[in-house]
């Protein structure tokens, strides 16, 4: 902020609308990419500002508020939004002018959250956005005449091909300039009688809190209206002995003696207002069924569209789970490239191992996600732009909701299973943050691509491939098995989650609107794929490079010797002394202070766990399929019992633990970036790790009872 | 359309559930016994039909191809036509209950003579023998979930709160002018906003989506499950669930079709 202290004027401008009006495209086309993505403090709401591009001499900084249809929150990220415009926040500071978005294909609904705005008093500017479509859909306009119903200057332009906004963003320096106090807006008219019943509600808001006339009048409407406003007003705690509460119910007496009924009073009058406004704004020269409607016959049909639907998921996953191997090879192989050329110029030492194996190597685990996550949000952004997103809500709610989530989750759930990172972050577009907190908890339970080089290395060493029922065999079923175990404990989080924090909260509801189809734009989908991977990189990036480091010091200290072997070296260090501290711990999983040692490393990546075992059994260059591992591990004896370390029932119990764990450090950082606080990720690592044991345990001693192992 | 209505009598759903299950066991057997006898590439199927050396393999003779169509023929019609004539009552569109009904047949027919083909006429036809197995396999599994998704969903309008609504309707009361809930429309009906039911969290949020006294609004359709339902209000489609929806009374507007 102190840069701007020496322009001439400098002024904060806040962008609101209804979600699907086109805000984010008119946003990139106001400010270019001179933006930045935050949250706002506390909770997982994504805050962006961005300098309005052009005009000399003055800064102004665009805030792009969360989409809402109405002033009456129904979700924190309404709320948000709403108390922003309402004054009770105080987030910016310097607002000059709101800029309200509207869809002008759509005006009617568009207008109520518009004429709730310009009742507040505040300068607005009404940005009507996608003339085209409302052009397509047979609608024509009179912008001169709603700019008079509503006593503001109004801005008709297409954001997404550019047009008009360079008309917006001149008036917005007018208007900035412009230091009038008291503007004319329009507001609802209302009777004589319900204006009296309002008055006292009127009255005690201008007493007792910031809201000034008219804003009073139009908020007091509301809160004797709605009970939903009502609430908002006593959480923010405006009200110390339940006086606004005792003047709400004698207004609302008043009204209903007079047979006015109260409820919803403000929408059903605001609705008659608007149905007047547009009928002498709007008219519809042509009717046709529109192009939107003739794809959702195929694309939600009642058979094609499932079907369709799976069609595009499994080229997502083919290209979140196949193609971005490619790529994550090319990353690999040029980072132990850098490793062996950083080693071989450096003398050797502390540093060299720190660069070496430290730095380098846990820039690599951050790098090694990007093609996954640029994949995802290449196409997540496709089809939230085109709208199909919404369709898969639609069409996959009912399925979901047996879980308590809804169709919105579905994409980032199913995304987890290729990766759980990339799947997390997809959780952005559940716009309900209750919901987005659940589906990120229970994500990382999808069995992910980096358990399966866990799985086949226990399953080929230790489940034998016996045919079950004449088609199955015995490894492929536990291998799904696996799969299932985290299907199954995600739903029973899920449920678990809800319960204990929705008991005050309202049950989740559908209400959603399924915008038209529309042509994606290549520009906004690339700046959306840019943003996503730098935020990643940038944000949970740094957490994983200071997770790494900390592994790497664990793994490699204290110093060996020189001349013991590297099976040694890794269990005098302090990971391995860690792994024999914990042994008693793991024990009645069946695991050994060997396998101890692994679940520390693999907490880097679960992986890991293959290539520290390999080093732990002196094997060289190890995979899950070498068979030396596999021989060296069947071998392993108990040094006590002279009973072998590994039975089936152990691979069973480890699986288990891996499947439910949450060993992978990425995800934690992932998820402190997403919710914004350390408190969900350690949520998350402790209730992961403490199924995870259960699981092993009930797997292991339950097992041993039945006589297996 | 027709209903036959055998969806809402447990016995026969019953029944029906466990034909399905029966013969969906039959479409898993059918694929596992057609890799094991020739495959899916056209090279195989032609080994299989024209015989191989490398494999001595006899070509098929014309005795043991006659007795395997006689068996399959009565046993494809049957199987096709338990399935087809289900999908009849079941709520699809016309166009789409005739092509599944269609492509069934000719699917079966085209599969059990294309054998016929590839043996005495050309091997080339061995990419027909290919498709067309997969072609039936494809329609009879579509036909097998699509019926088992009608049998195990409820009939429409049959949730408790509108059960005297649809008894109402059923008892042939002239009146069509009287209030239903929303959930009662059929796909592409449409009707006017009389009331919403105040107690409920999601009126009022319903309401200022635009669902006011006096609105017009049209049911587009169904999700694939059932539920959702989309709406058309003022001018722009709405994705509601049917308990949200069922405050709404509506006035059905008498359609001129």
């Amino acid at each position: 902020m102190e840069e701007i202290k020496t322009k001439n004027i400098s002024a904060d401008i806040a962008l609101v609308g209804n979600p699907n009006s086109g805000k984010t495209s008119l946003f990139n086309a106001l400010t270019g990419l001179r933006q930045k993505v935050a949250n706002y403090p506390g909770v997982t709401v994504e805050k962006k500002t961005g300098m309005l591009k052009g005009g000399a001499g003055v800064e102004v900084k665009v805030y792009d508020l969360p989409g809402l249809y109405s002033l009456v929150p129904k979700s924190l990220d309404d709320k948000i939004a709403a108390d922003i415009i309402t004054g009770h926040s105080t987030e910016i500071e310097n607002l000059k002018l709101i800029v309200v978005v509207a869809d002008a294909s759509n005006l009617s609904r568009n207008l109520y959250l518009v004429t709730q705005i310009i009742e507040l008093g505040a300068p607005v500017l009404l940005a009507l956005n996608m003339m085209d479509s409302a052009k397509t859909k047979g609608l024509e306009i009179d912008v001169e005449t709603l700019a008079k119903e509503l006593n503001i200057p109004v801005v008709p332009l297409t954001a997404n091909k550019r047009n008009g906004s360079q008309a917006l963003r001149e008036k917005i320096f007018e208007l900035v300039a412009d230091d009038r106090n008291s503007f004319q807006n329009a507001s609802l008219r209302v009777d004589d009688e319900i204006r009296k019943a309002t008055a006292p509600i009127c009255d005690w808001l201008q007493a007792n809190t910031h809201v000034t006339s008219p804003a009073s009048c139009s908020e007091a409407l509301r809160v004797l209206s709605n009970d939903k406003a009502l609430d908002t007003w006593i959480r923010n705690s405006y009200e110390p002995n339940g006086k606004l509460q005792t003047v709400v119910k004698q207004s609302r007496e008043n009204l209903a003696r007079k047979n006015v009924p109260w409820p919803m009073l403000e929408t059903r009058l605001r609705y008659q207002w608007i149905d007047d406004i547009c009928r002498k704004t709007v008219r519809q020269i042509k009717q046709e069924r529109s192009f939107s409607e003739k794809i959702d016959t195929v694309l939600t049909h009642r058979l094609v569209g499932p079907f369709i639907f799976l069609f595009i998921f499994a080229l997502i996953f083919q290209a979140i789970f196949s193609w971005a191997a490619v790529p994550m090879s090319g990353i690999e192989t040029f980072i132990s490239w850098l490793g062996n050329k950083v080693e071989a110029i450096m003398p050797d030492g502390v540093l060299e191992d720190l660069l070496v194996n430290g730095a380098i190597a846990g820039v690599g685990a951050i790098l090694i996600f990007l093609p996954q996550i640029m994949f995802l949000f290449f196409f997540l952004s496709l089809l939230e732009n085109t709208g199909y997103m919404a369709r898969v809500a639609f069409m996959m709610d009912r399925f979901m909701r047996g879980a308590g989530l809804s169709g919105r989750s579905v994409i980032p759930l199913l995304s987890s299973f290729a990766c759980a990172i990339p799947g997390i972050m997809a959780t952005r577009t559940i716009q309900n943050s209750r919901e987005r907190l659940i589906t990120i908890m229970i994500a990382p339970l999808m069995s992910c691509s980096a358990r399966l080089p866990v799985y086949a290395l226990m399953i080929g060493a230790f489940i034998p491939g016996i045919a079950v029922l004449g088609i199955f065999s015995l490894p492929g079923l536990i291998l799904l098995a696996m799969y299932l175990l985290g299907i199954v404990a995600a739903i029973a989080a899920a449920f678990v989650l809800k319960r204990s924090k929705g008991k005050k909260q309202q049950p989740s509801t559908f209400i959603m609107e399924l915008p038209p189809y529309r042509r994606p734009s290549l520009h906004q989908t690339f700046l959306q794929v840019y943003e996503r991977a730098k935020i990643f990189v940038t944000d949970a990036g740094k957490i994983i490079l200071a997770i790494s480091i900390v592994l790497w010091f664990l793994a490699s200290y204290p110093k060996p010797q020189a001349d013991i072997s590297s099976s040694e070296a890794i269990k005098q260090s302090f990971a391995g002394q860690l792994g024999q501290v914990i042994e008693p711990v793991i024990k009645p999983l069946g695991f050994d202070w060997k396998i101890g040692i692994a679940l520390i490393t693999s907490f880097a990546a679960r992986e890991v766990l293959v290539s520290t075992l390999a080093t732990i059994y002196n094997v060289e260059g190890a995979d899950e399929t070498s068979v030396t591992l596999r021989e060296a591990m069947r071998k392993e004896r108990n040094p006590e019992t002279g009973k072998p370390v590994y039975t089936p029932l152990v691979a069973l119990s480890l699986m288990v633990f891996f499947a439910l764990a949450c060993q992978c450090m990425s995800t934690v950082a992932v998820v402190r970036r997403e919710t914004n606080s350390w408190r969900w990720p350690f949520i998350m690592i402790a209730y992961m790790t403490i199924l995870a044991y259960l699981g092993s345990l009930v797997v292991f001693q339950g097992g041993r009872l039945l006589g297996f192992g | 359309m027709q209903n036959g209505g055998f969806q809402s009598q447990p016995l026969m759903k019953l029944t029906l559930l466990f034909t399905l299950l029966l013969l969906t066991g039959f479409w898993a057997t059918n694929f596992a016994l057609y890799f094991a006898r020739m495959d899916i590439t056209p090279q195989s199927v032609e080994d299989y039909y024209l015989g191989s050396e490398e494999q001595f393999k006899m070509p098929r003779t014309y005795q043991s191809m006659l007795e395997v169509t006689h068996a399959h023929l009565p046993m494809m019609a049957f199987v096709v036509l338990l399935l087809t004539h289900l999908l009849i009552f079941a709520p699809y569109s016309f166009k789409t209950k005739a092509t599944f009904i269609a492509s069934g047949f000719i699917f079966s027919l085209l599969n059990e003579s294309a054998g016929w083909l590839v043996r005495f006429v050309s091997p080339h036809f061995a990419f027909l023998k290919v498709a067309g197995f997969l072609g039936f396999q494809g329609i009879l599994g579509f036909l097998l979930v699509a019926l088992a998704m009608f049998l195990i969903k409820s009939p429409r309008g049959e949730d408790s709160a509108s059960k005297n609504y649809s008894r109402a309707d059923k008892s042939g009361s002239p009146d069509l002018n009287k209030s239903i809930p929303l959930a009662l429309l059929k796909p592409g009906e449409e009707g006017t906003v009389v009331s919403i039911h105040k107690n409920s969290s999601n009126s009022s949020d319903l309401m200022e989506m635009g669902l006011t006294p006096g609105t017009r609004v049209k049911l587009v359709k169904f999700a694939p499950l059932g539920d959702p339902m989309q709406l058309d209000v003022r001018g722009y489609h709405l994705s509601v669930r049917r308990s949200e929806a069922k405050n709404i009374l509506i006035e059905r507007e008498i359609s001129s079709n």
